[in-house]
């Protein structure tokens, strides 16, 4: 799976409540149909698909401080 | 007249003898012999024995200028019928019924062959069993001669085991070509080649075909130079290929591919895919060497882990490198910033994450070392992954020798009993095998561990204990071999005392 922060779009620094605030925001934009909200970059800048369960999952992942943890830890190490 | 046949029967045995004079000058298998008066009695044979007497009863009976007796004919008569039996049942076995799928009455036509020595009989029979899978193969009497090698690479083939295939056909290639019948010198590197022919792996295949001869040999090489598109296929190209293909054996098989390489040519089709090649080219990662690289480590390490997925290989410099980073990475001020971060975050016990996911670098790295080929690095280890990788590179590979290697170094394999030299040759190849491949991977370092730790043994006392075993010119030839190989890595890896010992040991060889 994809980093969250990536998926998400957020900067490891982001609370516990901007994350679900950017989590819903994704979603409703994707029901809209907007094209923006069907892309987001990865490491490298690399263009990848965004779909409402690749958000969910994301924002399953941060809620967990383990997890989130890790997946902060990669996203330096991956260029974020 | 019957009597006006003498003056040429005398000239035929004469010629046979001239023949037999020349060929019997060849001596033992010495690879620099002249293959000449051999291929000379192939071609000069069936003209003397079958097409002139088969043409002089065709003008005899035609037209009646040579005014033969009936006698004289039912002689040539006999002569003609004498010899299609000896070569038909071959041919009937080799090139119709066994290609064809009738594997079990191919075999009995090859067992049911005449032959003039019984060390060529059974050699076409196991060769034949290897080939076309068919009877029960009897290893307890391959001889040692070209058959058994021609068995041996066959078997090698059906195994998949392309790196002892082509280590056995780089021993055919050196076998004196005096000594491998005919049938072994066409169709013997006909069906060695044609598997990589059908897969369209053309490298494989021309390395295979270099030492092959005959129409089909011909005709294969020219299918697998269009095929390299060594050649442009023009018009005379085309030509020449169909009327190769035209004479050679298995047309029918063969057809959809002179089609293809016709099409190709004539722009109608999309070149074929590019065919893997045998030496595997490391992967690049998209950040060249990573010693310089700006690209975050763990994305150089997700795209290696990626293109190991995807069957390619990395250098041990790139892996090195990647280990040091790694080093750089989780070094002991990171540690504590990310168990500062955990206890933020209200992680439980975030040192043991920290270990944990340390441990999983190196779960990555353990899998990048089975795929990682030499240039290594030399370095001096500064950090605990790097050491990890460079310390665990030729592990696996020397594990691998050891059940091997050890019963020579301790003097177990010296005590038992010989087995034949073709199943010694076999097994030998498989140490060899393995030595290659720790070459490839480890290079000179991997190799010179391997040699102190036990190597050497096993490559200076095999081909002693064989010579001691037995004394026939193909345990001298295998034994031969075995010598040369040992004394090339004794010099590859610099110990003088093998190199002497085995430089001793090839006169000694000599000299029986």
């Amino acid at each position: 799976m994809h980093n969250p922060f990536f998926v998400l779009g957020l900067d490891p620094g982001a609370g516990r409540s901007e994350i679900e605030r950017q989590g819903a925001k994704l979603l409703a934009l994707l029901a809209a149909g907007s094209p923006q909200a069907r892309r987001f970059s990865g490491p490298g800048g690399n263009e990848f698909e965004r779909s409402d369960s690749s958000v969910r999952a994301a924002m399953a992942e941060l809620r967990d401080p383990v997890r989130r943890l890790r997946h902060e830890w990669w996203f330096g190490r991956l260029g974020g | 007249m019957f009597s006006s046949l003498v003056p040429v029967l005398i000239l035929i045995v004469w010629i046979l003898r001239w023949l037999g004079s020349r060929s019997g000058t060849e001596g033992g298998p010495r690879p620099s012999a002249s293959p000449q008066p051999t291929r000379v009695t192939v071609h000069v044979l069936p003209v003397l024995l079958f097409w002139l007497p088969v043409s002089v009863l065709l003008v005899d009976a035609g037209l009646g200028w040579l005014e033969i007796e009936p006698s004289g004919v039912y002689f040539l008569a006999l002569v003609v019928l004498f010899l299609t039996g000896l070569w038909l049942p071959h041919w009937l076995g080799w090139r119709v019924l066994g290609p064809l799928g009738w594997r079990r009455a191919g075999y009995w036509a090859v067992v049911l062959a005449p032959r003039l020595s019984m060390r060529h009989h059974v050699g076409s029979v196991e060769t034949y069993i290897a080939a076309f899978g068919v009877g029960r193969p009897r290893p307890d009497r391959w001889w040692g001669d070209a058959w058994s090698i021609f068995t041996l690479a066959v078997r090698a083939r059906g195994d998949g085991a392309e790196e002892r295939l082509h280590l056995i056909a780089g021993f055919l290639d050196r076998y004196p070509r005096q000594r491998v019948p005919r049938r072994l010198r066409t169709q013997g590197w006909e069906l060695l080649a044609w598997p990589a022919v059908d897969r369209g792996h053309w490298e494989e295949a021309w390395s295979l075909l270099q030492s092959g001869e005959g129409r089909g040999v011909r005709f294969l090489r020219a299918l697998v130079a269009a095929g390299r598109g060594e050649s442009e296929l023009g018009w005379s190209g085309r030509a020449r290929l169909w009327c190769l293909w035209s004479f050679a054996p298995y047309r029918r098989r063969s057809l959809s591919a002179v089609q293809r390489a016709s099409r190709r040519a004539c722009g109608r089709s999309q070149p074929e895919a590019v065919q893997p090649t045998a030496a595997v080219e490391p992967w690049v990662a998209s950040s060249g060497t990573a010693a310089t690289s700006t690209v975050p480590i763990g994305r150089r390490h997700l795209e290696a882990l990626q293109a190991v997925a995807r069957g390619e290989v990395l250098t041990g410099s790139w892996l090195v490198a990647l280990a040091r980073g790694w080093d750089e990475v989780l070094r002991a001020e990171t540690q504590a910033e990310f168990i500062r971060r955990g206890l933020e975050l209200g992680v439980p016990h975030p040192s043991q994450r920290a270990e944990e996911w340390a441990a999983e670098i190196r779960h990555d790295l353990d899998t990048l070392l089975q795929v990682a080929i030499a240039p290594w690095p030399e370095v001096v280890p500064e950090g605990a992954l790097t050491d990890y990788v460079l310390r665990h590179r030729v592990d696996p590979l020397l594990d691998a020798l050891r059940p091997v290697v050890e019963p020579w170094r301790i003097g177990a394999d010296i005590g038992r009993r010989a087995a034949p030299t073709l199943r010694e040759l076999e097994a030998w190849l498989e140490l060899r095998v393995a030595v290659d491949r720790l070459d490839h991977l480890a290079g000179d370092e991997g190799l010179a561990t391997s040699w102190h730790e036990g190597l050497r043994y096993a490559a200076c006392n095999w081909p002693v204990f064989l010579m001691r075993a037995r004394d026939d010119l193909t345990t001298n030839w295998v034994c031969r071999e075995m010598f040369e190989w040992c004394a090339h890595l004794a010099e590859r890896v610099g110990d003088p005392e093998i190199l002497e010992l085995t430089l001793g040991n090839l006169e000694s060889l000599a000299e029986r």
